[in-house]
C-alpha cells in the first residue's frame, strides 16, 4: 500500500516530511546507542526477509493485488525505533529500485507504515501477550496492518479534498474515502492475517534470540 | 394544414435541427499503445488514466484502461508526453513518453529495474549496509 509520487498534495506530505525528518533522526540516536554485534545482523537479515516480502504480489478478488508489509515482524524483534528506520530504509529501496512508493511519498509511508504501524504492532502485543502469546502476535500484526491500511486511505481519501483546480477537479490522487476505504481496508483484512501468521511462525522459529527487542 | 406540413418537412431537413448529433470520420493511423500488467501478471483492466502533453499540467486525455490493461494515445506534438495510471487502493504508474516530431516514440521512461534485479539489488543493499554497520560498531567498541 506504498503510496507513489505525484499522489499526495504538497499539503499533505511536507507536513508530513516535517514531523518524519525529527523521528528519524531520533531514531538514529536511538538506535546507534543500543545496536550490538548480535543485533545488528539479525536486524539486517529481517530487514531484507521485509523487503523481500513487499516485492511478493498477491492477486486479491476484484483484480487488484496486495503484498505483506513485514513491519510487524521488525516492531515485535526488535521494537519500534529499529522497525521504523529499517522500514524506512525498506521503502526508500521500493521507492529507488521499483518505483512503488515514491521520494515525496515517502515521509508519509513512513510515518503510517513504518511508525504508525511498528507503534501499534508493540502496543497491541504488550496488551494481549498475558492473554495468549502466539494469538498475540498474529492479532497485534493483523490490527496493525488494518488500522495503518485504514490510516493510508484516509490519506489518500483527503487529496481531493485538500488540491483542486479551479473547475473543481482532484490535483492529484482522484477517489475520496468513500472509495479508497474500502478498496484498501477489506483486501488487508487477509493480508494482515497472512501477515500475523507468518510473523508468528518466524518469530517462533527465531525462537529465544530474538529477546534483543529494544522497545 | 398542407403549408404547417410541409413546413415540418423543410424544418426537420434543414441542418439546424442536426446541429446536437456528433459527426464523425474513421482514421486508420498509428498509435502508441502502453500495455500494463501487475506484477503478478493480470492486467489493470477499467483503472482511471490520464495523459499529459508535454509541458502541460492538465490532463490531454483521460479515461479508463480498456479490458487488455492498455492505454491507447495518438500524440499531435513532438516532446515527453507523461501517463499516470491510478487504482482506487492507490498503486500506480507513471511514465514519460518522449515522442519525435512523426510522433514516432523514441524513449521509455518508466520506474524501477527488472524485478528480479531489483528484489537481489536490495537485499545486497541492506545485507551490506548490516556489514558496514557491524564494521563501524566493531571499530567503535574496539577504540573506545
Amino acid at each position: 500500500m506504498h503510496i507513489p509520487d505525484g499522489f499526495l498534495s504538497p499539503q499533505t506530505f511536507l507536513p508530513a516530511a516535517a514531523l518524519a525528518v525529527p523521528a528519524w533522526m531520533y531514531a538514529v540516536r536511538r538506535v546507534a546507542a543500543q545496536l550490538d554485534e548480535q543485533t545488528i545482523p539479525r536486524l539486517a537479515v529481517l530487514t531484507a526477509l521485509a523487503f523481500v516480502l513487499t516485492t511478493v504480489m498477491i492477486p486479491l478478488p476484484g483484480g487488484t493485488s496486495g503484498h505483506l508489509l513485514g513491519v510487524g515482524l521488525l516492531a515485535l524483534a526488535f521494537g519500534i525505533w529499529p522497525a521504523f528506520l529499517a522500514y524506512s530504509l525498506v521503502l526508500l529501496l521500493q521507492a529507488l529500485l521499483f518505483g512503488a512508493g515514491g521520494i515525496t511519498s515517502l515521509p508519509v509511508n513512513a510515518l503510517i507504515m513504518g511508525l504508525l504501524g511498528a507503534a501499534l504492532a508493540v502496543g497491541l502485543h504488550g496488551l494481549l501477550r498475558r492473554w495468549h502469546a502466539a494469538t498475540a502476535q498474529v492479532v497485534a500484526v493483523w490490527l496493525s496492518v488494518l488500522l495503518s491500511a485504514t490510516a493510508m486511505a484516509l490519506v489518500l481519501g483527503a487529496q481531493p479534498l485538500l488540491a483542486t483546480d479551479d473547475a473543481g477537479r482532484p490535483l492529484f490522487f482522484p477517489f475520496t474515502a468513500a472509495v479508497t476505504v474500502p478498496a484498501i481496508v477489506l483486501p488487508h483484512l487477509l493480508i494482515g492475517l497472512g501477515e500475523g501468521l507468518l510473523t508468528w511462525m518466524i518469530l517462533r522459529m527465531a525462537g529465544p534470540r530474538r529477546s534483543g527487542a529494544m522497545p | 394544414m398542407r403549408w404547417l406540413g410541409l413546413l415540418v418537412v423543410l424544418g426537420l431537413c434543414s441542418p439546424g435541427v442536426l446541429a446536437h448529433d456528433i459527426q464523425y470520420r474513421v482514421q486508420a493511423g498509428q498509435a502508441l499503445v502502453v500495455e500494463l500488467d501487475f506484477p503478478y501478471g493480470d492486467p489493470p483492466i477499467y483503472e482511471s488514466y490520464e495523459v499529459f502533453r508535454p509541458e502541460e499540467s492538465v490532463a490531454f486525455q483521460v479515461g479508463r484502461t480498456d479490458g487488455l490493461g492498455r492505454v491507447t494515445l495518438v500524440p499531435d506534438r513532438p516532446g515527453d508526453w507523461r501517463l499516470r495510471v491510478t487504482t482506487d487502493d492507490g498503486h500506480g504508474l507513471e511514465l514519460t513518453l518522449a515522442v519525435d516530431a512523426q510522433a514516432q516514440l523514441e524513449e521509455v521512461h518508466g520506474p524501477g529495474l527488472p524485478r528480479l534485479a531489483a528484489v537481489l539489488a536490495g537485499v545486497g543493499y541492506l545485507l551490506g549496509l548490516g556489514g558496514l554497520l557491524l564494521f563501524w560498531r566493531h571499530r567503535h567498541r574496539a577504540g573506545s
